[in-house]
């Protein structure tokens, strides 16, 4: 009994956390032209000091046709300031506001600065995201511009830069289909994990692992790269080599 | 009319992706070669500021070149990101603003380095002498040292040396990691490597100098589920007898999806 007291003890002891929470992380906002839309950020100081909360609004990574807009106006906060007690959660209200003239996507970057009102020469901030995508307007268009093998500490790694033309951001997730010698042979599917965005009218590097290089067998390999976001989905495939030490030597695109 | 036709036409649904939060917690301690991560203090002594100790047996007094000293108040980063993106730690001086805290005057650089119209100024970041005026005398650039808490790596147990803040080449940050470290560097196949783990780096072009004099990105990723211990060192010249420094407040910013 006294085992198990001591280990929720311990449990407890080694997961209670002080810190400042934000919830949500990423917030997304789906709208047409006009619309509007009531969220929530929610603050929870679990710390043992009072904070004092700052908040500021800017345009992010927006389609270009927005970019002179004005962050201030579209996510409107009642106020820009709050003390959050040690131990409380407050919640706190904005407003979306989507222009008629808004077109494909907007971000916005939110800052929550905290400083704690003890004094501490420190400031925390933290900086979430909140995207709106104008319904009606979005035009979806990416592709997998490049694909590069390199072997590194005995792994195959890629780098796939995938190219956004469109007018939204895409965040995109998929997989890698590794074939050997022809399609018929699939050694492994590999996932591409959802991660950051690629913004529109922009390109991004995704640089991961592909396959460790032991137990490798040589000879020629086929990797099909597939991609999707946003209903759609693009796919690119590499071929290479691998020497009998089992080392990546050669790569043929296509 | 025109609410009507919004209220019929627009179409609107919202998902907040509620993958849970971010959380993010910074608190500066006296070193004593233990570290209060996980919600243990280990008898770690909370601190208020970065302190700068600047006795003879520190430093030479009246020395124009720059010498290096480390503080021995170190920062702990608990940073956590759930969502299913990548999040960024910075870390930044904010030079703007004279501050006063308790008895001394904390003057902070005018300049730090950052692009204007596409015109890189290397200018000084961190800290000066109170009562000096600005960076062109006794400026005292900040350097950060930041070691992640991976599970196959052990925190030091002593301060580092200042050798271990300058000793860098381009490029390469000013900070030590785990042992899946990639750095961001050219090598012959990729531009440039991924970054794994803790960086300091520019934020909105300021730049955090590793020497106050050149544009140096230092640029570290803590991962989503992992603290940092950031050590602080800087430059002193020309200090006296009596010399105060101090740094005005250190920003740490947690940037979600960047």
């Amino acid at each position: 009994m006294k085992k198990i007291l001591f280990t929720l003890f311990f449990i407890l002891l080694t997961t209670c956390s002080y810190a400042v929470s934000l919830h949500p992380p990423v917030t997304n906002v789906f709208g047409g032209p006009g619309a509007e839309y009531d969220g929530i950020y929610t603050i929870n100081n679990t710390d043992d000091t009072d904070i004092r909360v700052f908040i500021k609004v800017s345009l992010g990574n927006c389609f270009s046709e927005n970019k002179d807009l004005d962050a201030e106006k579209i996510l409107v906060f009642d106020k820009k300031e709050y003390d959050v007690r040690a131990g409380e959660k407050i919640e706190i209200p904005y407003k979306v506001f989507i222009g008629e003239n808004f077109k494909g996507s907007v971000a916005i970057r939110v800052e929550f600065k905290t400083e704690r009102t003890s004094g501490q020469m420190i400031s925390m901030l933290m900086s979430v995201p909140l995207y709106i995508t104008v319904l009606g307007t979005e035009n979806v268009d990416f592709d997998i511009e490049s694909i590069d093998l390199q072997t590194l500490n005995k792994t195959i790694q890629y780098k796939m830069v995938v190219k956004n033309k469109g007018n939204v951001h895409i965040r995109h997730s998929g997989s890698i289909d590794l074939y050997y010698k022809n399609k018929k042979n699939l050694v492994k599917t590999i996932e591409i994990p959802e991660t950051v965005p690629t913004y529109c009218e922009s390109s991004r590097e995704f640089i991961e692992n592909l396959i460790p290089v032991d137990g490798l067998l040589k000879g020629k390999y086929i990797a099909v790269f597939k991609i999707n976001a946003l209903e759609k989905e693009v796919q690119k495939e590499i071929k290479f080599k691998v020497d009998k030490d089992g080392n990546f030597v050669s790569e043929q695109k296509k | 009319m025109k609410k009507i036709f919004i209220l019929l036409t627009f179409i609107l649904f919202f998902t907040a992706f509620a993958r849970a939060d971010v959380e993010f917690d910074v608190k500066l301690y006296k070193f004593s070669g233990t570290y209060p991560i996980n919600g243990t203090s280990h008898g770690e002594t909370e601190v208020d500021e970065i302190s700068w100790n600047l006795g003879s047996s520190d430093i030479t007094y009246g020395l124009s070149s720059p010498q290096y000293k480390v503080s021995d108040v170190y920062a702990v980063i608990k940073a956590t990101c759930t969502a299913n993106t990548a999040a960024n730690v910075y870390v930044y001086t904010d030079n703007r603003n004279n501050i006063s805290v308790g008895s001394y005057v904390y003057k902070v650089t005018a300049s730090r380095t950052e692009y204007e119209e596409n015109v890189q100024r290397a200018k000084y970041n961190g800290l000066v002498r109170a009562g000096s005026g600005g960076g062109e005398y006794g400026y005292a650039p900040m350097l950060y040292k930041v070691y992640t808490t991976q599970p196959d790596y052990a925190l030091p147990t002593t301060l580092p040396s200042y050798t271990d803040f300058v000793t860098i080449s381009d490029n390469v940050p000013s900070a030590t990691y785990g042992t899946r470290l990639l750095l961001d560097v050219s090598d012959d196949n990729f531009s440039t490597k991924k970054i794994l783990y803790a960086k300091i780096v520019s934020y909105w072009g300021i730049w955090c100098g590793f020497d106050g004099s050149a544009p140096y990105q230092g640029s570290c990723w803590i991962p989503k589920q992992y603290d940092a211990v950031v050590f602080f060192c800087a430059a002193f010249s020309n200090v006296v007898s009596n010399d105060h420094f101090g740094t005005n407040t250190i920003n740490f910013v947690y940037e979600v999806d960047n």
